[in-house]
């Protein structure tokens, strides 16, 4: 998929664990170790607002778009 | 929670529905012509020992009639003790015993023979795999195991069980058909092919259709399991 989760790249900035991170989030380590490690389809805008809040970042800052992987997502299509 | 238990309830309930109406199906034919049934079995313990006294055996052949001339149609009669008088029939459906001649005659047929027992056992296979396969997916709905793969694959063996009793019934049938049709020849009427179990194709291709939307609603599933 072409969106790339930086979820791990906020969460070294912001000094956070996975464990702390979900308790603040609302939602369980398993989830958002799925969307950290990029295997998730699709986030909520409600999950995305509470990891914003409480990392104190922008959606931009987590999600990236490269153009790269879509190219080869279409090859592979 | 209760919204479970009464769908769990409904898919006993249908289950044991659907175990009777499988039995239904498959007994239909010897409900109906229960007498027959019972002739051969008859026959068939008589044939036995009639083969092993090296006697020449007898066959009971279930014959599907056409009339040839149409101008003829009703080329038979049938008396009626009513009136004493004679009705013109036609034959449609009658059963007949063949003698065979010799041993050269029986030993051309056996051909026919091997297949039709062939199929009968891999008829039988079949019938005992649909509702091996159909009670695993419905003790895994009852179990609440409803969207996954599993059952994805078990529905479409089960699809693809029903196609092959379906192509099993047809060739049984074409088989029967032409060895009927080496043995004997009436006046006035041909042999009709009598193709049945047209039901199996149609449950065949409904399950398979099914398999095909649960496998669409498992990836639908998947997506929501990964949507966090």
């Amino acid at each position: 998929m072409p969106i790339i989760v930086n979820l791990d790249v906020e969460m070294a900035k912001k000094k956070i664990s996975l464990n702390e991170l979900s308790e603040r989030v609302g939602i369980t380590p398993a989830n958002l170790s799925i969307l950290k490690t990029g295997k998730a389809k699709a986030i909520r805008f409600n999950t995305l607002e509470a990891i914003c809040r409480e990392l104190n970042c922008q959606p931009g800052d987590i999600l990236a778009w490269d153009e790269e992987e879509e190219d080869t997502s279409i090859h592979n299509k | 929670m209760e919204k479970s238990k009464s769908n769990r309830k409904s898919i006993a309930l249908l289950s044991v529905l659907a175990g009777i109406a499988y039995l239904y199906l498959i007994s239909i034919d010897f409900i109906n012509n229960w007498d027959a049934v019972a002739n051969s079995f008859m026959q068939g313990y008589h044939e036995s020992s009639k083969i092993m006294d090296e006697q020449m055996p007898d066959e009971t052949f279930s014959m599907m009639l056409n009339a040839e001339d149409l101008d003829n149609y009703y080329c038979d009669s049938l008396y009626n003790l009513k009136n004493d008088h004679y009705l013109p029939a036609k034959i449609q459906l009658i059963d007949v015993r063949y003698h065979f001649a010799d041993q050269t005659e029986y030993r051309q047929t056996i051909g026919y023979r091997t297949t039709i027992l062939i199929l009968v056992c891999l008829f039988i296979i079949g019938l005992i795999a649909i509702p091996y396969y159909f009670y695993r997916i419905i003790g895994a709905f009852y179990k609440d195991h409803i969207f996954n793969r599993d059952n994805v694959r078990r529905l479409k063996i089960l699809g693809n069980i029903l196609l092959v009793v379906y192509l099993l019934q047809i060739i049984f049938d074409l088989t029967l058909y032409y060895y009927k049709k080496l043995l004997i020849d009436i006046p006035n009427y041909s042999l009709s092919i009598y193709l049945s179990g047209a039901e199996w194709l149609f449950l065949g291709l409904i399950t398979l259709l099914l398999a095909n939307i649960l496998k669409r609603s498992v990836e639908y599933k998947e997506e929501q399991d990964l949507t966090i």
